[in-house]
């Protein structure tokens, strides 16, 4: 029983597990930074890319829930580690995010490709005129380092993405140039480059249009799977890294050095808040609750109902915080029903209670059939909330109908005036008798 | 006293026997297969029957089956005869209450038997009340095994025709009862017995068109009498009434066009009542000339309303169905739905002797009989005789109707020719009637002393012909009447069967493999099958009431997969199920009705299924090499065909199709939105997943593909490859040079 009770204690204070790939020892240290926040919140294992005894999927089952890839000059991953291996991995649940940067590698292209990820060739890298290294790349023609203001190029609403807090900008270096497949509906842009930023190689004439310029070069996508596992592309790696965190944007203006130039480069928080998204640690819901009966009749049945009765129906919603499922927060706004049969006869949005609770009442459509309940939410940056309830609408029994109508009572009467007619008829048929000629002579 | 006694008794026994041989000759599918429920529409009065038998009558009445048109649904009570599943239910009552315990599908199974063993007894009593009671027994004894009539009526054959022919006779006797009578009482018990009938089988309009016709003709030839007046009164108002109670029937005799000829000479017979009397009370000659005027100008304006009516839209129009038996052509053009059953197809000529042996060649003699020594009854066998000859040409379901009174009208013929050539003369209790009616005739014959060597001749070839007659029969009915269809057999070539159960195959894995809730499309055909004999969803079923979501299915089959899928997604269907006989040469099967489907699809979405798109170069409906692109890419042809390119049936090619006896034109067949779940043993039955949306969006093909790619393979436990972890000198540009620099 202790025993049973501790795997229990042990299993729930169990971090998720992340799988950290790098290309070198190095790297450890260079982006301590980012990787000290992952070891807080994760167990974390770290395996060289080229490790011939790398693994992400075991027997069908995924070693870990997330991984990690910093090796964005991969051209063949060690182990049994291909391209399938990752999509058989997110296939399973397991969240993914990707560092790429100008010396991509093959493998990381195809696995971008896998997910309808685009990236331009190695070599290239994007570059900005605008707010570039001023001091680094006075000379030469390099503009591969240069600053992106949050407010033009950050993915914008209310979403947990980045979340709404304020950002300065980001510090972008080394990054490859990154477009999303149109036919792609599960991905979106991140963070995207401002229109004065194109795609090319360093130092030399452009020659023929590039593959991406302005706001077509996506910087970090993001994409939801249909099993809500999460994939977090990300074109630069070095802007993460522990020198590039520190700097601040003074030397990237051009020439205007004003106070607003000062800030932190935010690329700390931003990386905390994406990955924080990636790992299913916010903007994760779920339906915990989903329950429908008779309005004020809780306990009565609920497995059908007959045409035109008054039903409420009940979802809790939960969020997923720190390993825990509680109440949705506010950020959870709103949940939609349909009450579906080959159409919506009903779509309403549900009242929110506070605390996660949602009610939605309606009166049941006066069509009999099979009926689903359906939500079905997509919203960015959300879990996608689904769920489908059958339920059984009845024509009333052959009882249930009104048993006298008052439009009725004519009918009734005349019914009833007629067998009293027919009887009296009856009666004077049978017992008059006609006076007799011999009477009436008298 | 005691010739009466003996004659009564062995009229007596050869009845039982009669209805016992009735009985027993439909058990041949109980002993060749199993105690099991037959086809199609059999399997939803079972399912049913059981449901009302498990629950209550009431349950029963309200039951919303959720199981059927999905996701509309079927209110069972409302539209259901429920005569069968109450007759049923209540034998399975009285035997487990007389503590015979007995499971509701032995009831099921055995009820057509029991009934067509009633069959028999009723016709005798019709006969006899038309000819004689010698008529009757012959007649009884034709309609206890005529296989027009055993074909509906088999052991598992659990149907409405099953008990609705032993309703259609009874009330047909009652009716020649009451109107012979004229009481009342008759009058009701007709009314009863109609009750009865329609509540078993919607061909009760059989019957409230052709007794109304009957007393229609007797008014056309003066033969109105007070009786009739009483007879056909009672029967008419307290019949409808009850009609009326079915739920399924509703106010259809006061609103659609199948019930205004009762109504129209109901009607008329108030008026004719009501000036016969006046005539009996005035009395006049000059009235007579009038009379026939007013009678003539009250029909007219009875016909004139009953057609004004359906004009203005009170009264409905005839139903496709009825119309169809007046126009063969109707049905074809505008509701394909109807004739692409097989049962609705004209008869073919020899089914009329497969069905009939020797009958139809003496009912017209019957016929001639009767119309000799016509009497107001007999004129309703005369006008019986006409229409089911009629409706029997047109459906070969209507073989059903004929029957009986081509079994009554060869009672009848060989009753008379055994009595000229058989008869001792002063058997005269026998042919009483036939003889009062032709007296003349009676003395002819009398003067002319048939010689004995004419007699013996003549009897002894009817006598073969008759025992022709159950040779053909029982051949007959053993070898293709008794086949449940459920299970196939077949023999090898030792002689021994071979059962072909994949239907229940596959209807098991279905109970057993999937969720309960999972819906399954197939073609209507086996939508009964599957809700009875796999307990799941389907879309449609044999009730094809709602032609439009049959249509949607034609589609869906008819589609290519993608446009399928999209259909497929929005009715909610988690597997799809076709019928395939390519491997085995069982013609029955999906591509063979495939045109229906199309042809049902396209009357309802012409704009995107067009039946010509299906037939090849040539204009041949054909699934080999020639075969158009439409019928390649559709969801049917790729269900049916799937990896049956890699099957050799055949000794030089594989992918041979022995239904359609060729080679088929595409065997790489490559699913994309569906896979398969399960195939039976002899691939009859094939089922089909459908898939759910993948969860990642498709692959970036185009971009990559021009890159050079290195394909190694990367074993496992290999070392992966870097290219290096310092960032790469600025190298050689890949590309293309233009022919201008900046």
């Amino acid at each position: 029983m202790i025993i049973h009770s501790l795997l229990f204690a042990a299993a729930f204070a169990a971090k998720a597990k992340m799988l950290v790939v790098l290309e070198n020892e190095r790297q450890k240290n260079e982006y301590a930074t980012v990787l000290n926040q992952l070891n807080e919140k994760f167990e974390t294992y770290y395996k060289l890319a080229d490790d011939a005894d790398l693994h992400l999927v075991k027997y069908g089952k995924n070693l870990y829930q997330n991984a990690i890839i910093m090796a964005p000059s991969t051209e063949e991953f060690g182990g049994d580690v291909k391209t399938k291996t990752f999509v058989d991995f997110t296939q399973n649940g397991g969240n993914l995010m990707v560092f790429a940067s100008s010396n991509i590698g093959d493998a990381i292209r195809e696995l971008g490709a896998e997910f309808g990820i685009e990236y331009d060739e190695t070599g290239t890298k994007v570059m900005s005129h605008q707010l570039y290294d001023f001091e680094r790349d006075a000379l030469n023609h390099d503009h591969s380092r240069f600053q992106l203001k949050a407010s033009e190029s950050f993915l914008g609403g209310s979403q947990p993405i980045v979340g709404p807090a304020g950002y300065a900008g980001l510090l972008i270096d080394n990054a490859v140039a990154m477009k999303i497949d149109k036919k792609n509906t599960l991905a979106f842009p991140i963070v995207k480059c401002n229109s004065y930023c194109y795609s090319w190689f360093p130092n030399e004439p452009i020659t023929e249009y590039p593959m991406a310029v302005g706001r077509d070069i996506t910087l970090v996508a993001g994409i939801q799977l249909r099993n809500n596992a999460r994939i977090a592309f990300f074109s630069s790696m070095s802007m993460f890294s522990n020198k590039l965190i520190r700097q601040k944007f003074i030397t990237y203006w051009n020439n205007d050095k004003n106070e607003h130039a000062r800030e932190q480069n935010s690329v700390n928080k931003f990386s905390m808040h994406v990955f924080g998204w990636a790992t299913n640690n916010s903007g994760t819901f779920r339906i915990a609750v989903f329950k429908h009966n008779l309005v004020d009749k809780e306990n009565q049945r609920n497995d059908f109902y007959y045409i035109n009765e008054e039903i409420e129906v009940t979802a809790i919603v939960q969020e997923h915080v720190e390993d825990n499922w509680e109440p949705a927060s506010l950020l959870f706004e709103n949940l939609w029903l349909d009450f579906h049969r080959l159409d919506p006869f009903v779509r309403m949005q549900f009242e929110n209670q506070g605390g996660g609770k949602f009610t939605a009442k309606f009166k049941v459509p006066d069509t009999y059939g099979v009926f689903n309940f359906i939500v079905w939410q997509t919203k960015l940056g959300h879990t996608y909330l689904e769920h489908k309830e059958q339920i059984t609408v009845r024509p009333p029994r052959h009882d249930m109908y009104e048993r006298f109508i008052a439009s009725a009572y004519p009918y009734y009467f005349s019914s009833f005036s007629m067998m009293l007619g027919v009887t009296l008829m009856s009666f004077a048929i049978l017992y008059h008798r006609d006076v007799s000629p011999a009477k009436k002579n008298n | 006293m005691s010739r009466l006694g003996v004659s009564s008794l062995l009229t007596l026994v050869v009845l039982l026997g009669v209805s016992m041989l009735g009985f027993f000759s439909r058990l041949f599918a109980v002993i060749r297969f199993e105690s099991i429920i037959h086809e199609f529409d059999p399997w939803f009065n079972y399912r049913a029957t059981y449901q009302m038998v498990t629950t209550n009558f009431y349950d029963f009445l309200n039951w919303f089956d959720e199981l059927a048109w999905y996701p509309l649904g079927r209110i069972v009570g409302g539209t259901v005869y429920p005569g069968l599943m109450i007759t049923a239910g209540g034998i399975h009552y009285f035997l487990n209450a007389l503590g015979f315990t007995t499971h509701i599908q032995d009831v099921c199974v055995f009820t057509a038997p029991i009934f067509s063993g009633l069959t028999a007894i009723a016709t005798y009593f019709l006969t006899k009340e038309l000819w004689n009671a010698g008529a009757g027994l012959f007649a009884a004894a034709f309609i206890a095994i005529a296989p027009g009539y055993i074909s509906r009526s088999v052991a598992g054959s659990f149907d409405n025709e099953g008990i609705a022919i032993f309703a259609l006779q009874c009330s047909f006797f009652l009716w020649i009862r009451a109107m012979r009578t004229g009481s009342m009482f008759w009058g009701i018990m007709t009314a009863f017995c109609y009750f009865y009938m329609v509540s078993a089988w919607g061909g009760y309009v059989y019957i409230i068109n052709l007794i109304p016709l009957h007393v229609f003709c007797l008014l056309l030839m003066g033969r109105y009498e007070s009786k009739l007046y009483v007879s056909y009164t009672t029967f008419y108002c307290v019949g409808q009434l009850m009609a009326m109670n079915i739920p399924f029937v509703g106010f259809q005799p006061i609103k659609t066009s199948e019930h205004m000829a009762s109504a129209g000479v109901f009607a008329l017979l108030q008026c004719y009542g009501f000036l016969d009397y006046l005539r009996s009370k005035l009395g006049e000659k000059e009235f007579k000339r009038a009379f026939y005027l007013f009678v003539t100008l009250c029909a007219g304006a009875i016909f004139a309303g009953v057609v004004g009516l359906t004009m203005l839209g009170v009264v409905a129009p005839w139903s496709g169905r009825f119309y169809s038996l007046f126009d063969t052509g109707y049905a074809r053009i505008h509701i394909p739905i109807i004739s692409s059953v097989s049962e609705h197809q004209p008869t073919m000529w020899t089914s009329f002797i497969t069905d009939l042996h020797f009958l139809p060649a003496v009912a017209p003699a019957g016929l001639w009989y009767t119309i000799r020594n016509y009497d107001s009854a007999k004129i309703f066998l005369v006008i019986y005789a006409a229409f089911s000859c009629y409706f029997a040409g047109i459906m070969v379901r209507l073989m059903l109707t004929l029957t009986p009174v081509v079994c009554m009208l060869g009672g009848i013929a060989l009753n008379v020719t055994f009595d000229h050539f058989f008869g001792e003369d002063n058997e005269e209790t026998q042919v009483e009637k036939a003889k009062k009616d032709a007296k003349k005739n009676d003395e002819e014959e009398k003067e002319e002393a048939t010689p004995i060597a004419i007699k013996l001749t003549v009897v002894m070839a009817l006598t073969g012909l008759l025992c022709q007659f159950a040779v053909h029969c029982t051949y007959i009915t053993s070898n293709y009447y008794s086949s449940p269809s459920v299970v196939l057999a077949s023999s090898r070539p030792d002689g021994s069967r071979n059962i072909i159960d994949d239907y229940r195959e596959a209807y098991y894995w279905l109970r057993t493999n999937t969720d309960d809730d999972a819906t399954i499309m197939s073609w209507w055909d086996y939508g009964y099958q599957i809700s009875g004999m796999a307990n799941r969803t389907t879309l449609v079923d044999n009730n094809t009431w709602n032609n439009s979501h049959i249509a949607m299915v034609g589609r869906a089959m008819a589609s290519n997969e993608d446009d399928a899928y999209d259909i497929m997604q929005e009715l909610g269907v988690d597997y799809v199920l076709v019928i395939f006989g390519g491997l085995l040469g069982y013609s029955g099967d999906d591509i063979n009705k495939f045109l229906w489907m199309v042809r049902i699809a396209e009357g309802e979405h012409p704009n995107h299924v067009k039946e010509q798109n299906f037939f090849s170069a040539q204009g041949q409906y054909t699934v080999d090499k020639s075969m158009s692109k439409t019928m390649k890419n559709s969801l049917m042809y790729k269900l049916s065909y799937y990896k049956f390119g890699e099957v050799r049936t055949h000794a030089q090619m594989s992918g041979f199709d022995r239904v359609r006896n060729v080679e088929i034109g595409h065997k790489n067949i490559k699913l994309k939105h569906v896979e398969e779940a399960y195939t039976t043993e002899h691939w009859i039955v094939r089922i089909y997943r459908v898939k759910k949306p993948s969860n990642k969006s498709k692959k970036l093909t185009h971009k990559l593909s021009q890159r050079k790619k290195k394909t190694k393979v990367a074993r496992k436990g290999r070392k992966g490859v870097l290219s290096t972890t310092i960032p790469a000198a600025k190298g050689a540009n890949t590309r293309q040079k233009a022919s201008f620099e900046l």
